[in-house]
């Protein structure tokens, strides 16, 4: 069953979009991870238009952080305050992402970036995951014991606050400044950074892990409520019926991969999410590379 | 005294049907008047049809809304092929398709074709020539046209219009899925002798219907509106979702 996409302008099936959204899903589920950043890329492989994409899977977050921080919430996993000043670098990072991804998509370069960025980082995360899973499989339980609050110069930085729930006493550029970073990330790439967000809230600003994932999906909510915002006014690229098809599609498959992860075996499960995210890393890389069929591409001259 | 019989003769046969001929010698309709996008629009064929008085060659047109396209080149750079030389065209057709009974270049001079803009290869597309890139300029605008082809939006090759005996011809046009709305303009020559006799222009009219306009004129006339519905709609599905599975 084809279903046309009334700002995408193509026609895709709708079974292979909701099954996309539940594999995500399933996979987000069982990780807890995102999974923006498989899904966009996902979305630019059967055809969407890759602008479209990043911002209809922006929309999308809103829904999968909501239905994700609430289980925080209950726990009172949730730094409010914390996830505030995240929040206020977020809504500036990626204000200027949208900014900046309008910029590019007028000179031609946009796929150009956003392809770059996915290449990048899923490299980055896919490496790591790998060689955490192997260490993980072979026993060697080599890890290193860190201080929590190793002081670097960042730790210096003046206009100290207070965070009670996550006990620190940090200097608010620091999450300022990560959130501004994630911001620009969920503009160009329509992904939450989880990602990236989880490590250095870790390890850059020291944060208790329990309140890690609750405190970076409550700022997600927002910074991708305002990508979806700005994306709908600035480029027209927010595909809502391309949007419901992945959330069904995701919320269901979240579910079940909660439960299986509950079942299954860890490592194995996150080696093989690490060749998932190298595999279509690799194919992203690829077209880089590869001699195109043409050399010459087609499109609509925007912002002249 | 029987030459000036015939030439009468002649003169009224001119005089009586010619006038009628040349205003009612081409007939043209469409099997539709418009093509609708609804959410199920997987493309679809459009019939045009007619009947022409006396000898003579068919051509048919259909051009699509005219818009700004750009071609962009991508070059080598250390090994990753990035987007480098572009050219821009103003008034590209959309969607263009030529039929014809038989090969335009052996029924209409090349400055007639030109001139009509028959055939993809005359067309202009609004470039603005720059002589000192000549050559460029040429291999800009063949990409434009391969990739249209590609695209499906140009015929690559030229229909064949068929005549239903003497006089009835008809044509498919087959319509991608990548169409956009807009009014199509279908022009219908009939050619005798090197020249244009008659010409008869039809409109086809492409729109999104039901849901699919609705959200499509939603996003470009009122965008900050549809950016808070956009966020709304999924903030209550996100909640809806953590409600449901909680309970299951």
């Amino acid at each position: 069953m084809d279903v046309y996409l009334p700002i995408a302008e193509v026609s895709v099936n709708v079974f292979l979009i909701l099954g996309m959204g539940g594999l995500v899903g399933f996979l987000s589920g069982l990780f807890g991870v995102g999974g923006g950043f498989l899904m966009t890329p996902l979305l630019i492989f059967v055809g969407i238009p890759s602008p479209v994409a990043v911002a209809t899977e922006a929309n999308q977050l809103i829904a999968a952080s909501i239905s994700g921080v609430f289980a925080h919430w209950r726990r009172r996993n949730v730094d409010f305050k914390m996830g505030g000043v995240l929040l206020a670098g977020g809504i500036v990072g990626s204000s200027a992402g949208v900014w900046l991804f309008t910029f590019l998509r007028g000179v031609g370069q946009i796929d150009f970036v956003i392809r770059v960025s996915y290449v990048i980082f899923l490299s980055i995360i896919g490496v790591l995951m790998m060689i955490e899973s192997f260490r993980a499989l072979t026993k060697n339980h080599g890890r290193k014991i860190s201080k929590k609050h190793h002081h670097i110069w960042l730790h210096g930085l003046p206009w100290k606050m207070r965070f009670r729930r996550s006990q620190l006493y940090i200097s608010a550029f620091l999450p300022l400044g990560i959130g501004f970073i994630v911001g620009v990330l969920a503009a160009i790439m329509g992904v939450g950074g989880g990602f990236i967000m989880v490590p250095a809230m870790i390890y850059l600003l020291g944060m208790p892990t329990v309140m890690v994932a609750g405190t970076s999906l409550f700022q997600i909510i927002f910074v991708a409520a305002n990508v979806t915002l700005l994306q709908s006014i600035n480029n027209q690229t927010v595909d809502v019926l391309l949007a419901l098809l992945l959330l069904i599609g995701s919320a269901i498959g979240a579910q079940y991969g909660a439960r299986a992860g509950i079942k299954l075996k860890g490592e194995q499960l996150r080696a093989l999410l690490a060749l998932v995210v190298l595999g279509v890393c690799g194919k992203l890389a690829y077209d880089f590379f590869a001699t195109p069929g043409d050399t010459f591409t087609l499109g609509p001259l925007v912002g002249h | 005294m029987k030459s000036l019989r015939s030439v009468l003769f002649a003169a009224v046969v001119l005089i009586t049907v010619l006038p009628v001929q040349a205003a009612g010698n081409l007939v043209v309709d469409l099997s539709k008047p418009s093509i609708g996008i609804a959410t199920d629009f997987i493309g679809e064929d459009l019939m045009i049809f007619g009947s022409t008085l006396g000898q003579g060659e068919v051509i048919i047109v259909v051009r699509g809304p005219e818009r700004a396209e750009v071609v962009r080149r991508k070059e080598k750079f250390s090994g990753i092929w990035i987007n480098k030389d572009s050219v821009n065209f103003r008034s590209v057709p959309y969607f263009y398709a030529v039929a014809s009974t038989l090969p335009l270049e052996t029924i209409l001079p090349e400055e007639t074709l030109i001139e009509k803009k028959i055939g993809a290869k005359y067309l202009e597309f609004g470039l603005e020539w720059d002589i000192r890139r000549s050559a460029d300029m040429h291999e800009f605008r063949n990409a434009l046209i391969r990739n249209k082809w590609r695209q499906g939006l140009f015929s690559k090759e030229l229909a064949n219009i068929t005549f239903l005996g003497h006089q009835l011809f008809r044509i498919d046009i087959h319509f991608p899925s990548n169409v956009i709305p807009g009014t199509y303009k279908i022009e219908t020559y009939l050619v005798r002798d090197k020249k244009i006799i008659s010409q008869k222009n039809k409109e086809l009219v492409i729109e999104k219907v039901g849901i699919e306009s609705g959200i499509y004129n939603f996003a470009h006339d009122k965008p900050y509106y549809y950016g808070i519905i956009a966020v709304f709609i999924s903030a209550i599905a996100g909640w809806l979702v953590s409600v449901f599975f909680r309970k299951s």
